[in-house]
C-alpha cells in the first residue's frame, strides 16, 4: 500500500518536465557522525550512508565498463556525495572532462541542481559546497588499479531550503562520465535527461548500500558475493524483508559449459535472508555467493522493506555481462606514448624496456631513466631521431645487485609542440623465505620407480617397466611390459630415427657420458652429406628421456622435410592421443582409436594447430606405447594447412611422423631442439586409489570409502587478494580443526559452534583489516561438513593463478607472467607461467601445508602456461612486432606480434616430479605412492602424470548426452583408464539440466559406463540430486571392498583374466573378489538396446552359490540379469 | 623403334629441352663453391603476402610496382662472398629500370633502410665546423666538394659519427633530407627538412647517404623481350647480419616481367 502511494506521489511530481522514478529509490535516515572530505573513504566514514556499486550506462542498459560506485549520505546541514571510479589505464590519464556528477531536485523546486566536477576539482559547485580529491588503491571499487575518489559536502541552503523536510521524495541521479572511450555510468538507469531516480530523506529508514561483486574478481572468475549492507542508524530495532534476487545459473552442472544450452535457462535466485531484525547501531548482511556465471546477461534486483508498514527503504536494477565487457579492448585514441620495463631477477638481473609510439601522436624525443627510491639514476636511454618521429625502442640490460627497494622506470617522451608525456612503470627488489630452495630438486627416486638400469654391451636403459635400446642416433629398440610380471617386449618395427630430405642419418656412434641409479646420459651422434647431428639422450628414473638434438648443416642447406619416424608395431597400436582433441569441450568426446586401412590414417579425433608443432603426441594400444614432448616452436618450419603429425601404416607397421620441416627452408646455423620421449606403461596403476570416495554435494561418502577430499589450503582468505598461506587474525585453528577430525565424522551442530567461536573471535578483525574477505562464503567454509571427518586431503593448487595483489609480484611479475611485459595489475587464475621462482615458491607452500597434515597435492589447470615471454619459457621472436600495452583486462586477448608461443609441458613434468619427491621426503606416502595429482581436463600427458597417481579428469560432454555417447571407449581407453601413466582417474560428472533427457536416467547412463570401464572415483559437477539407485550403487560397491588391497578388483584390462564371465559380449565388467568367497560383478551394458546377461561363474570355483541381484535386493535362482540400454547392475555371488 | 617413333621422340625432346634446361638448372656444391637455386615455389612472395606457391613453368611472372622478395632470410658469414642473379625479361620494352637488389636486415631480422648503409660514392667524409644544438636545423661542415654534385643526385641525407673504414655501418644517426647547402667561404651550410633533436661537437665526422630507400641494388637493367642475365656480389657492411634479396620492379600495369632462374652463388 506504501510503495503504491509512493508511486502515486512520485508521478504527481511532474516538475518543468522533471519526472522522478521510484525504480531506482533510496530512503535513509541521517548520517550520525559526519565524512570527513578530505578525497578519503576510511574505513567505517561512509557506512551509514548509501552506497552503490556499479554505474549503468545509458545506451546499452548494462552496467559500465569502468568499475564506480557512488555514497549518498546528509545531515541537518549537507548533503554528502562520494564517487570512487577507477582510473584510466596508463598511461591515459584523467582528463578535464572525466567527471562525477549529482543531480539532485529538491521537492517543491522546478529545476534540479546540477553539480559536476573533475579530479581537479573544476566545475559547476554551488558556493559553500566543500570537495576534495584523491587518488589511491580501493579494493572495494576495482582490484584493478588505483582509483580517483572525490568527496563533496553540498550546503543544504544551496538548494534553496533551510532543513530538509522529512518523507519527502528529492530526485536524485549520480553520475560518472568517462572520457577515454566515453561512457556514462548512472546510479538510476534512464535514458531521458528529465527523468531522475528517487532520494527520501526518512530518520527511521536504515542506511542500505549495495556494496558490490564481492571479492572474487568476478571479472575473471565469474564467480559472486553480492552483498547488500544494512546499518540501523536509528534507536529502534528494524525488522527488513529483502526481496533481492540475482538471475544467474544456480548450480552451473560443470565449467565446460560454453553456451546455455549446457546449463539450462538462468533463473532468480535469492539473496539471503529473507527477512531480518537489526538492532540499533548494528550492521546486518543480505548476501549470495554464486561460481562460475560466465554466460549470458546476468541481473540484480535489490529490493528492501519495512516488513510492517511496507515501506521501500532501497530499490534498484542492474544488468551485466562480464563476457562483453571482456571483449572490449580499450583503444587510446589519443595515441599516447607507452612504455613497458619487465625485471628478470632470476634472469641476472635483467631488464627490458620498450617504448613504444603511435603515429597519431608522433614524439620527437624520449628520454627513460631507471631510478632507484632516492631518485638515484641507474640507467637512463636518450632517443631521438633527427626530427622525425621517434621509432619503437626495446633495450636490455643487466643491472647489478640491487639494494632492496622499490625501482621506477620513467619514459618522458616529447612531440613537436614540446608538449610532455611521461609514464612510470615500478618493480622491486625483496626478500622472501621461499627463494632460491631447492625443495624437491634432491636426486632420490620416488615409489614404485625403481633405479634404472644400463646394458653398457649392448646400450640398453631400463627403466620400471621400459626401456631403450640405442641403435643409429635414436633407438632401434624401445621396450615395453603391460604388468610388473610380463615379458617385457620390443614395440618398434623399425629404428626410430630422423630423416633429412627423405635420407636417414648414418654413421651412428655412442657413448656412455654418465651412469647414476636416477639419472643416465648417452651421446649419439650421426650425419648425412649435408648436416651432422649430435644428440645428448638424458634418461630420468621414471623412463623419460630428454633429448637435445643440435644440427650442424654442411654448407647452406635447403631443408624441404625434416621428420622424426617412429615406427610402431600394428598389434601394438589401438589408440592415439594428443593436448588437443577435436569437437566443442562441451559435446562427445572423441573416439581416439586408430582408424583400420592402409597409408596415411585420419585422425579425426585431435585438433591440431594448422602450422604449428604439436606439444605431446602419443600412439599405442592400453598400456604400450610410445610418445613424444615439445615444448618449444623454434626452428619449425610447417605449412599452415596442416598440424605437424601423420600416422600411416604399411602391412604391420604403424608409423607417426612428426614434422619438424614441410615448407621449405634453409638451414645456416647451428640448430638445436629439445624433445621428451616416454614408452608407456611408466608404472602400475596406484590400484588401491580405487578405494577412495568422495563427499558429494548431495550424497556423502561412500559406505567402506576411504574418505578422500580435495579442497583448498585451509588458510580460507581468497588467494587472488592475499598471498596463498595468509591466516585471517593469524589464526590456523580451521586447519587443526579439520585435522584433528581426521577419520572421525562430528555433527552438524558440533561444526556450527566452531565456526560461530571462530567468526566471533574473528569477525569484527576481518571486517577491519581484510575488507575483502567475504563473510559469506568464508562461514559456508567454515561450516561446511564436507571437510569435517575426511580421512585423506589432497590439496588444490593452481600454478597457473596470479595476483598484483600479492607482496611477490612487483619484483616478480615479469617472470611469473607469459610475456615479455608483464601486465602490472594481472590478476587472473590462467595467467601464470610456472618458471623455477614461481615453482620454488609453490614448492615452499605445498611442503609446510604438507607437514600440517595434507596427504597429498592436486594440481589444476594442465596444460596451461607457457607463452610468449622470451626470456622465461621459450617464446621464440621470429620477426618485429609491437609490444603490446598489456592489461589485466586485455592480456588473455593479445596476442604478442612476432613471437611464437611456447608450451610449457616440461615446466609442467618438472612441477608433478618436485612435488612427488617432496611429499615422499615427507613421509607423505598413500598406498605407497606420493600422492600427486593432476587435473588433466582430458589429456593424460604422460611424462606429466608419471609422477601422478592419480588424475582429475572429464571435465567435458557437459551439453548432455547419454554417458555411452559422451565417452567412447577409444577415449576412455587412449586418456582416461590412466593405464600408460600409472594412474587412477577420478572423474568429473554431470547429469543436471541435460536437454532432452531426464537426468536420472543419464545418471543410470553414468553408472553402466563407469562399471564396464572401473571408473568409480566420481567427482561432482551436477549430478541428479536425491538419486536413490545412484546413492545405493555408491554404498554398496564401496562397503564389498571395491578397491581395497586385500581383494582383487579386476577390471577387463587388468592382468588377472576376470573369473565370472558373460554370455553379451556388449556386457563388460569390473569384478570384485573377497577372501571370504564373496564375489560382486559390477555389470555395465555397452549397448544401445537391453540384454539378458548370462554369467558363467564356474571361474570362481565356489562351487555352489547363492546370487543376488543388489539393485533391486533379490535373491536371483541363477546369475542372469536383465539390463536395460546403457545401464548397469549388480551381482553378488556367495559360495554356500 | 620405328624410325617415325624416333624421330617424333626426338622432335619431343627438343620442344621440350628449352623449357627444361632453364628451369632446371642443378643446385651444386663444389669446392669452395655454392650454388642455391631460388625458383621452388614458395620461395618468392610480393611483399607482405604470402609465398606464391605455384609456378608450373618456372617462370615467375609480375607485373605494375613490385616488390618481389624472396622468403629466405641468409645469414652474411665472415670470408664468404654472396652473389644474386636473375634472368629477367618482359613482353615489350620498358622504360621503368628493375633492379636485382637485397634487404639488408640486423641482428633481429629487422629491415635497415637505405640512410643507414647506402654510402655515396666516392669519398664524401668531412667534419662539423660547429657543434650542434637540438633544435638547429642546419650544420656547418668543411667544404668537401662531393656534397654539392651528390645531395642532389640522391645522397641527401647526413650520416653522424661517421667512420672512414666504414664500421659504422649501418648507421642509424641519419639526419632528414637536406633542402639546401651553400657554401659558406671554406664551409658548407647544410640545412635539413627538420630540427636535429641530437647535440654533436665540432670535428663530429659526417658523410653523406642515400636519400631514402629499403634496398640496396646490385645491379639494375630496362628489360626488354630478350632474357637478361642481371645481379652480382652483395656488398654489406660488415656488420650487417642478415639479408634477402629481392627484385624491385617500377613499372606500368600492362606491361609483365618474368623472372627465371633466381640462384644464389656462395663462394
Amino acid at each position: 500500500m506504501k510503495h503504491l502511494f509512493l508511486s502515486i506521489l512520485v508521478s504527481s511530481l511532474v516538475a518543468m518536465g522533471y519526472q522522478l522514478s521510484d525504480k531506482t529509490l533510496t530512503r535513509l535516515g541521517r548520517m550520525p557522525i559526519p565524512p570527513v572530505i578530505d578525497g578519503r573513504i576510511s574505513i567505517g566514514e561512509w557506512d551509514c550512508a548509501s552506497t552503490t556499486f556499479g554505474g549503468i550506462n545509458p545506451e546499452t542498459g548494462l552496467m559500465a565498463y569502468r568499475e564506480s560506485n557512488f555514497r549518498l549520505g546528509y545531515d541537518k546541514d549537507f548533503i554528502y556525495f562520494a564517487s570512487t571510479s577507477e582510473l584510466p589505464i596508463p598511461p591515459q590519464q584523467l582528463e578535464e572532462k572525466d567527471t562525477a556528477e549529482i543531480i539532485l531536485l529538491p521537492p517543491g523546486a522546478n529545476k534540479p541542481i546540477v553539480i559536476k566536477v573533475n579530479s581537479q576539482g573544476r566545475g559547476v559547485l554551488p558556493a559553500g559546497t566543500k570537495i576534495a580529491n584523491d587518488f589511491y588503491a580501493d579494493t572495494l571499487t576495482s582490484y584493478l588499479r588505483k582509483c580517483w575518489t572525490v568527496e563533496m559536502a553540498i550546503p543544504i541552503k544551496a538548494f534553496g531550503i533551510e532543513s530538509i523536510e522529512e518523507g519527502k521524495p528529492w530526485g536524485l541521479q549520480m553520475k560518472r562520465n568517462w572520457t577515454s572511450m566515453p561512457e556514462t555510468g548512472c546510479w538510476h538507469h534512464t535514458t531521458s535527461n528529465e527523468e531522475l531516480g528517487t532520494f527520501i530523506p526518512d530518520s527511521t529508514a536504515p542506511a542500505i548500500s549495495f556494496d558490490g561483486f564481492g571479492h572474487s574478481v568476478y571479472r575473471d572468475s565469474s564467480n559472486y558475493i553480492w552483498t547488500h549492507r544494512i546499518e540501523n542508524t536509528t534507536d529502534k530495532p528494524i525488522e527488513i524483508k529483502s526481496s533481492s534476487e540475482v538471475h544467474a545459473f544456480s548450480n552451473p552442472p560443470t565449467l565446460d559449459m560454453i553456451n546455455l544450452e549446457a546449463v539450462g535457462e538462468a533463473r532468480r535466485v535469492p539473496l539471503e535472508p529473507r527477512q531480518q531484525t537489526i538492532q540499533p547501531g548494528k550492521t546486518g548482511y543480505v548476501e549470495l555467493y554464486l561460481m562460475a556465471q560466465f554466460v549470458g546477461t546476468r541481473q540484480i534486483y535489490s529490493y528492501f522493506q519495512d516488513v510492517k508498514t511496507g515501506t521501500v527503504f532501497y530499490r534498484r536494477r542492474m544488468y551485466w555481462e562480464i563476457a562483453k565487457a571482456k571483449k572490449i579492448t580499450f583503444k587510446d585514441e589519443k595515441g599516447l606514448p607507452y612504455v613497458c620495463a619487465a625485471f628478470y631477477p632470476s634472469y641476472g638481473n635483467k631488464l627490458k624496456v620498450a617504448g613504444v609510439f603511435s603515429k597519431t601522436l608522433p614524439c620527437m624525443k624520449a628520454v627513460v631513466e631507471v631510478k632507484d627510491e632516492k631518485g638515484r639514476v641507474l640507467k637512463s636511454y636518450r632517443y631521438s631521431n633527427f626530427g622525425r618521429p621517434v621509432e619503437d625502442f626495446e633495450e636490455e640490460t643487466i643491472l647489478p645487485d640491487l639494494p632492496l627497494g622499490k625501482y621506477f622506470v620513467t619514459m618522458t617522451a616529447t612531440d613537436a609542440q614540446e608538449r610532455q608525456y611521461s609514464q612510470t612503470r615500478t618493480f622491486e627488489v625483496a626478500k622472501f623465505p621461499w627463494q632460491g630452495n631447492t625443495i624437491g630438486c634432491d636426486r632420490i627416486i620416488v615409489p614404485p620407480f625403481k633405479p634404472l638400469e644400463v646394458k653398457e654391451g649392448s646400450n640398453e636403459v631400463h627403466a620400471l617397466m621400459t626401456g631403450y635400446r640405442i641403435g643409429g642416433e635414436l633407438w632401434d629398440r624401445i621396450y615395453a611390459q603391460e604388468f610388473p610380471s610380463s615379458p617385457r617386449e620390443n614395440i618398434l618395427a623399425a629404428p626410430i630415427r630422423f630423416l633429412l630430405n627423405g635420407k636417414p642419418f648414418g654413421d651412428a656412434s655412442c657413448k656412455l657420458v654418465s651412469k647414476e641409479q636416477d639419472k643416465v646420459v648417452y651421446e649419439t651422434t650421426a650425419s648425412t652429406d649435408d648436416a651432422m647431428m649430435t644428440i645428448t639422450q638424458e634418461y630420468d628414473f621414471d623412463g623419460f628421456c630428454k633429448a637435445d638434438i643440435k644440427i650442424l648443416p654442411k654448407r647452406i642447406l635447403r631443408v624441404d622435410d625434416f621428420r622424426l619416424e617412429v615406427p610402431l608395431r600394428n598389434d601394438i597400436v589401438k589408440y592415439y592421443s594428443s593436448t588437443g582433441h577435436a569437437g566443442a569441450r562441451s559435446g562427445d568426446a572423441p573416439d581416439l582409436s586408430i582408424p583400420a586401412g592402409e597409408g596415411k590414417l585420419d585422425l579425426k579425433g585431435i585438433k591440431f594447430v594448422m602450422g604449428t608443432p604439436a606439444m605431446y603426441f602419443w600412439l599405442g594400444g592400453i598400456y604400450k606405447g610410445f610418445c613424444i614432448i615439445n615444448d618449444l616452436p623454434q626452428h619449425f618450419s610447417l605449412r599452415d594447412d596442416a598440424g605437424n603429425v601423420s600416422v600411416t601404416r604399411k602391412g604391420d607397421t604403424v608409423t607417426f611422423n612428426y614434422i619438424i620441416v614441410n615448407k621449405s627452408t634453409f638451414w645456416q646455423e647451428p640448430l638445436l631442439y629439445t624433445f621428451g620421449f616416454e614408452p608407456t606403461p611408466v608404472k602400475p596403476q596406484a590400484e588401491g586409489f580405487r578405494a577412495i570416495g568422495e563427499y558429494m554435494y548431495d550424497y556423502p561418502q561412500p559406505k567402506g570409502a576411504i574418505w578422500a577430499t580435495l579442497r583448498v589450503h585451509g588458510s580460507i582468505v581468497n588467494n587472488m587478494v592475499f598471498p596463498p598461506g595468509q591466516l585471517i587474525n593469524n589464526d590456523d585453528s580451521y586447519l587443526d580443526f579439520v585435522f584433528a577430525h581426521r577419520g572421525k565424522p562430528i555433527s552438524d551442530k558440533e561444526i556450527s559452534i566452531f565456526a560461530d567461536k571462530f567468526m566471533e573471535r574473528n569477525g569484527e578483525w576481518i571486517r577491519k583489516n581484510m575488507p575483502t574477505v567475504s563473510l559469506a562464503p568464508l562461514v559456508r567454509t567454515l561450516k561446511n561438513k564436507r571437510h569435517i571427518g575426511v580421512d585423506k586431503f589432497i590439496m588444490y593448487n593452481d600454478p597457473l593463478l596470479y595476483s598484483c595483489l600479492w607482496p611477490e609480484a612487483e619484483m616478480y611479475k615479469a617472470e611469473w607472467l607469459p610475456w615479455d611485459y608483464p601486465a602490472d595489475d594481472a590478476i587472473n587464475e590462467y595467467a601464470c607461467t610456472h618458471n623455477k621462482s614461481y615453482m620454488d615458491k609453490l614448492l615452499w607452500y605445498m611442503r609446510e601445508r604438507a607437514r600440517r597434515g595434507f596427504d597429498g597435492m592436486n594440481f589444476d589447470c594442465f596444460p596451461l602456461g607457457g607463452g610468449y615471454n622470451t626470456t622465461v619459457n621459450g617464446g621464440y621472436r621470429f620477426e618485429q612486432g609491437k609490444v603490446p600495452n598489456l592489461h589485466n583486462s586485455n592480456m588473455l586477448q593479445i596476442a604478442s606480434a612476432g613471437i611464437k608461443p611456447a608450451g610449457s609441458l616440461f615446466k609442467w613434468r618438472e612441477l608433478t616430479r618436485r612435488t612427488a619427491i617432496m611429499m615422499y621426503q615427507e613421509g607423505k606416502t598413500f598406498m605407497g605412492y606420493p600422492w600427486v595429482e593432476l587435473h588433466t581436463t582430458n589429456s593424460q600427458c604422460v611424462p606429466v602424470t608419471a609422477f601422478c597417481s592419480t588424475t582429475i579428469t572429464w571435465e567435458r560432454s557437459s551439453r548432455g548426452n547419454e554417458y555411452q555417447h559422451r565417452f567412447p571407449e577409444g577415449f576412455i581407453l587412449a586418456e582416461t583408464a590412466g593405464t600408460q601413466s600409472g594412474t587412477i582417474p577420478r572423474c568429473i560428472v554431470s547429469t543436471q539440466k541435460m536437454p532432452n533427457h531426464d537426468p536420472h536416467d543419464i545418471a543410470e547412463t553414468l553408472v553402466g559406463l563407469s562399471f564396464a570401464y572401473g571408473l568409480l572415483q566420481h567427482v561432482d559437477q551436477g549430478i541428479v540430486p536425491k538419486d536413490k539407485n545412484y546413492a545405493l550403487w555408491r554404498d554398496v560397491v564401496f562397503d564389498f571392498g571395491y578397491g581395497r588391497p586385500e581383494n582383487k578388483t579386476i577390471l577387463f584390462y587388468s592382468q588377472e583374466k576376470q573369473p565370472v564371465t558373460c554370455n553379451q559380449p556388449g556386457i563388460k565388467t569390473t569384478q570384485v573378489i573377497r577372501p571370504d568367497n564373496k564375489a560382486l560383478v559390477l555389470i555395465g551394458n555397452t549397448l544401445d538396446r537391453p540384454v539378458t546377461a548370462s554369467f558363467d561363474v564356474s571361474g570362481l570355483k565356489y562351487g555352489k552359490c547363492r546370487f543376488t541381484d543388489l539393485r533391486y535386493g533379490i535373491e536371483i535362482a541363477k546369475p542372469e540379469l536383465d539390463i536395460p540400454k546403457y545401464s548397469y547392475g549388480m551381482l553378488l555371488i556367495e559360495a554356500l | 623403334m620405328k624410325l617415325r617413333t624416333f624421330l617424333m621422340l626426338v622432335l619431343a625432346v627438343a620442344l621440350a629441352f628449352p623449357l627444361v634446361v632453364h628451369c632446371n638448372e642443378k643446385e651444386t656444391d663444389t669446392v669452395g663453391k655454392q650454388k642455391i637455386l631460388l625458383n621452388a615455389p614458395g620461395d618468392w612472395a610480393r611483399q607482405g603476402q604470402k609465398p606464391i606457391m605455384e609456378i608450373p613453368d618456372g617462370i615467375f611472372s609480375v607485373s605494375n610496382q613490385v616488390h618481389f622478395f624472396c622468403t629466405h632470410t641468409f645469414k652474411l658469414q665472415p670470408g664468404k662472398k654472396f652473389s644474386f642473379y636473375a634472368e629477367v625479361r618482359s613482353d615489350d620494352e620498358i622504360k621503368g629500370p628493375l633492379h636485382a637488389a637485397v634487404v639488408l636486415c640486423d641482428k633481429t631480422r629487422k629491415h635497415i633502410p637505405a640512410m643507414c648503409c647506402v654510402v655515396a660514392p666516392g669519398d664524401t667524409m668531412t667534419q662539423l665546423v660547429q657543434p650542434t644544438t637540438e633544435k638547429q636545423n642546419f650544420i656547418i661542415v668543411k667544404n668537401n666538394p662531393k656534397w654539392l654534385e651528390l645531395y642532389k643526385q640522391g645522397f641527401g641525407v647526413v650520416a653522424f659519427n661517421a667512420r672512414q673504414d666504414l664500421s659504422d655501418l649501418p648507421n642509424s644517426n641519419y639526419s632528414t633530407k637536406i633542402t639546401d647547402i651553400t657554401p659558406d667561404e671554406e664551409n658548407l651550410r647544410v640545412t635539413f627538412e627538420k630540427e636535429l633533436y641530437e647535440e654533436f661537437p665540432a670535428g663530429t665526422n659526417v658523410r653523406l647517404h642515400k636519400t631514402s630507400g629499403f634496398y640496396k641494388t646490385i645491379e639494375y637493367v630496362f628489360p626488354n623481350k630478350e632474357w637478361r642475365k642481371i645481379g652480382g656480389v652483395i656488398e654489406a657492411p660488415a656488420n650487417i647480419e642478415y639479408f634477402f634479396p629481392c627484385i624491385i620492379y617500377y613499372g606500368p600495369e600492362e606491361k609483365r616481367i618474368q623472372i627465371r632462374n633466381l640462384q644464389m652463388i656462395v663462394e
